[in-house]
């Protein structure tokens, strides 16, 4: 029988993210014939941490002693991480701050239809990536295209 | 007996509950004669779920059924559908809306 190779699938685990879906949305669709659809997509990602499962690993790593330690600092922090929230938190409260200028980077003509927004996190140990998707099209006159 | 317990065993594989994840509304217009609608879903197993990709598709096919219209009224509903011990589940994003044909320009 094949010897199984527990660290190689400790890395894959470690290496493979869950994406979890949060939220969706869908915008008005503007489907015109006189303009021409340019899609475009922007993904913003701020990192979060779960306190818990970095207490979790602290634990497998130090004393018995220590574990007790380690887990009142994790349920302390935890107070202060308390109400509705999705995903894990983040410690740079505004990452999606610019998301209207990017749009406009994007769509410089600010005519924008089909917006999609989705809210998800890839998940992987301890650490997430807490994830703003917006896909949409810019509204192009045909006339501009062509020149 | 036998029969019975067949029936319980196979209802409680197929039946599913449901839990809605999140919902979002544009404003409604006055004409309210043609609703389209579509409906994207992914299946996870024991919850290994690797992208988010499904509902990318949504609007592109919103706007094959409303050609040379606006859509308006769009509502999303995301849905999660948990099947027998959590074992599968559903993602399930369903988007209806209400096609406004434009009046030609005369």
């Amino acid at each position: 029988m094949k010897k199984i190779n527990y660290k190689l699938i400790v890395v894959l685990l470690f290496m493979a993210s869950c994406a979890q879906l949060h939220h969706v949305q869908v915008g008005e669709i503007e489907n015109r014939s006189g303009f021409v659809q340019k899609p475009f997509d922007i993904k913003i990602s701020e990192t979060g941490v779960s306190i818990q499962e970095a207490a979790g690993v602290a634990k497998v790593l130090s004393s018995k002693q220590t574990n007790q330690e380690i887990q009142q600092v994790a349920n302390v922090i935890a107070m202060f991480q308390m109400g509705p929230r999705t995903g894990n938190p983040v410690y740079v409260k505004d990452y999606a701050k610019n998301l209207i200028l990017l749009i406009y980077e994007k769509c410089p003509t600010g005519q924008v239809t089909g917006l999609t927004s989705v809210r998800e996190s890839r998940k992987y140990p301890v650490v997430s990536g807490e994830i703003v998707k917006i896909t949409g099209y810019c509204l192009l006159a045909r006339e501009k295209n062509k020149g | 007996m036998k029969k019975i317990a067949t029936i319980a065993l196979a209802l409680s594989l197929l039946s599913g509950c449901v839990s809605l994840n999140s919902v979002s509304l544009t404003s409604i217009p006055p004409n309210r004669s043609n609703q389209i609608q579509v409906e994207k879903s992914k299946f996870i197993f024991l919850g290994f779920n690797f992208d988010n990709d499904f509902v990318d598709a949504a609007v592109d096919e919103l706007k094959q059924q409303c050609r040379d219209g606006k859509i308006t009224g769009v509502l999303t509903k995301d849905e999660n559908i948990a099947y027998f011990l959590f074992i599968f589940w559903k993602k399930n994003l369903k988007v209806t809306g209400y096609c406004q044909q434009l009046q030609a320009k005369k």
